[in-house]
């Protein structure tokens, strides 16, 4: 059902969001109206200006407001060891544990084919070269990915890619089959981090 | 529309002309039970033609606890559940309440393809067995990935560098594959072992002690000759392993996998005799049966509940009273939810005693 041409561009627009289905988007649409001009000028400078400042860090793929993140630009950091997560999220959920002090590296999605998820469509290549380099400090791979079939598959894929001996880690168990990293409690996080197998 | 239905705890007997609905009704409590239902091929044929969505929702009391579940379904969305008030994951709600169906379509377990037998006992286990159940997805997920990647293989040329990219992957796929196949093979194993136990004791005692019936798993791992001898697990990684290496460019041609748990099939031998190439249609009808009360015993020994048994057509299928006898020898009180186009045949083989009639009619309950 139309409604104003400037509102039925904002649902359009809002649709596009997940999990936002055309019923909800009109409902968003019509609760920004009723909030008046400060807030839709406070949402969409919001907006903008997050899509300016935030960007993936040139060496993790995590996100932050610069080139480089503050955890890959941090000297202080075990930069031998590499944890690799599937989600920018990941990283602030294990840094909130305060339990890891290496680097990350962010997959930015996990092998599926099933989803048409490739090699080439993920962040696994530029970590390979990461680890794969001559001059590379690392010399320790935490695999932080969810314990699942796409979260396996990944982590046995990117250790066939590896030319180095390294340690090689995963999450302890205990973190229930199939569930995200950003569902696990902390405490449980902090164990699974410090039991690694 | 809509239907609301206080059902007893015994015998609830649903009659009524063809096409009334009665199936329906029988249908709705095994939604309740695995979220989905044998019958449709996609979760938008259980929505009314005329509707957007369908909902089925159950009240159940259990050790006296009770709970409700409430599965949704639309025309161009999936399914949503409810447990409790909470919306929840299919699979949270899957197995809550046990059911043993006895369908007319029952004797395709034993005349139909292999992929009938392998549903009837991963759905059955699974049902009791959520370990079995996660491994079980894990293991299909690991093939349907193979599957894709080799069809992408299928299309490329060898000296491809993306070719060598995908075969690394296929490694991968296939070191993961041994622990999620032998879950699979070692819980079907177990589950035919005992359902075989009680189904030989049913089949014997049904056809008058002349007929002995056995049970065997063909696994397309096992090469031996004997594939009733089964391996150990070990034996049967390693042979797995040598086998996907070995077929490897055979299963790239196919675009399949073609060797595991999900190739498999089971046998069931009368007298030493397999039933499905041999079996008359009435020993294959016992069959079925022995096989569904098996599955009884087999849920009551797991969880130590009786499941709610759902027997559709009754009266067209099977010999009636004998079944109905054989059931209520069981447990006389485990709630059984019956539909027949006859409803008389009950009231003068039980005199009508313990059994709640509804009529079925135009998909309501007309009076009972
Ligand atoms: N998606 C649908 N929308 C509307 N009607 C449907 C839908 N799917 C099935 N039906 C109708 O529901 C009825 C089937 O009901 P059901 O199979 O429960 O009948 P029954 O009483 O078990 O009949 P029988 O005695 O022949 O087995 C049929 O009339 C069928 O056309
Ligand atoms: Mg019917
Ligand atoms: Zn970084």
């Amino acid at each position: 059902m139309p409604l104003t041409p400037s509102l039925d561009r904002l649902i359009h627009e809002l649709q596009k969001l997940p999990g936002v289905g055309p019923k909800n988007a009109q409902r968003l649409a019509i609760f920004i109206f009723k909030k008046g001009a400060d807030f839709s000028r406070a949402l969409s400078s919001a907006v903008i200006e997050m899509s300016q400042n935030v960007k993936y860090c040139s060496s993790c793929a995590g996100i932050c407001e610069s080139d480089i993140c503050d955890i890959c630009s941090n000297s202080l950091r075990d930069h031998s060891k590499v944890c690799v997560v599937e989600k920018p999220t990941d990283v602030f959920h294990i840094e909130a544990t305060g339990q890891y002090n290496g680097v990350y590296h962010v997959l930015n999605g996990l092998i599926s084919p099933l989803e048409y998820l490739t090699i080439d469509k993920l962040n696994i290549k530029p970590l390979v070269a990461r680890i794969n380099s001559a001059d590379s400090p690392v010399r320790e791979i935490v695999f932080a990915l969810p314990p699942k079939v796409e979260g396996d598959a990944t982590m046995a894929l990117i250790k066939k890619m590896i030319q180095r001996p390294l340690k090689i880690s995963k999450l302890a168990q205990g973190i229930p089959t199939g569930c995200e990293i950003e569902h696990i409690d902390s405490m449980t996080l902090a164990r699974a981090l410090n039991n690694r197998n | 529309m809509c239907l609301e239905i206080a059902l007893s705890p015994g015998i609830n007997l649903f009659y009524g002309m063809n096409g009334q609905g009665k199936t329906n009704i029988l249908e709705s409590v095994e939604i309740l039970s695995t979220t989905r239902s044998d019958r449709a091929f996609k979760e938008a044929e259980l929505v009314n033609h005329n509707e957007e969505s369908a909902l089925v929702s159950g009240r159940f009391l259990k050790n006296s606890l009770d709970f409700d579940i409430s599965v949704n379904y639309y025309k161009n969305r999936k399914k949503t559940c409810v447990k409790n008030g909470k919306n929840t994951t299919a699979d949270s709600i899957f197995g809550s309440v046990n059911i043993v169906k006895f369908f007319p379509k029952d004797a395709e377990i034993i005349t139909g393809a292999p992929a009938n037998r392998r549903r009837y006992a991963d759905m059955e286990i699974s049902l009791t067995d959520r370990a079995y159940y996660t491994n079980y997805k894990n293991y299909i997920k690991l093939i349907e990935s193979r599957n894709a990647v080799l069809k992408q293989m299928s299309e490329l040329q060898e000296r491809d560098f993306k070719y060598g990219e995908l075969m690394d992957l296929i490694e991968s796929y296939d070191e993961l594959l041994p622990d999620a196949a032998y879950g699979v093979y070692r819980g079907r194993l177990d589950f035919l072992k005992e359902i075989a136990l009680y189904a030989d004791r049913t089949h014997r005692s049904i056809s008058s002690n002349r007929e002995k019936l056995d049970i065997l798993y063909h696994c397309s791992v096992n090469e031996n000759t004997d594939k009733s001898m089964n391996l150990t697990e070990n034996l049967f990684k390693q042979r797995l392993i040598f086998l996907l290496k070995k077929n490897l460019k055979n299963d790239i041609i196919r675009k399949l996998t073609t060797v595991g748990p999900h190739k498999d099939d089971i046998e069931f031998l009368i007298n030493g005799t397999p039933a499905k190439n041999f079996g008359s249609t009435g020993q294959i009808k016992t069959l079925a049966v022995s096989l569904k009360l098996a599955q009884i015993d087999y849920v009551f020994n797991k969880t130590g509940d009786y499941p709610v048994l759902l027997i559709d057509d009754m009266t067209s299928e099977f010999d009636a009273e004998r079944l109905f006898n054989i059931i209520k020898s069981i447990s006389a009180d485990m709630q059984v939810l019956i539909s027949s186009t006859d409803n008389e045949i009950f009231k003068t083989a039980f005199g009508g005693q313990g059994i709640n009639y509804f009529k079925v009619s135009g998909g309501a309950v007309v009076n009972n």
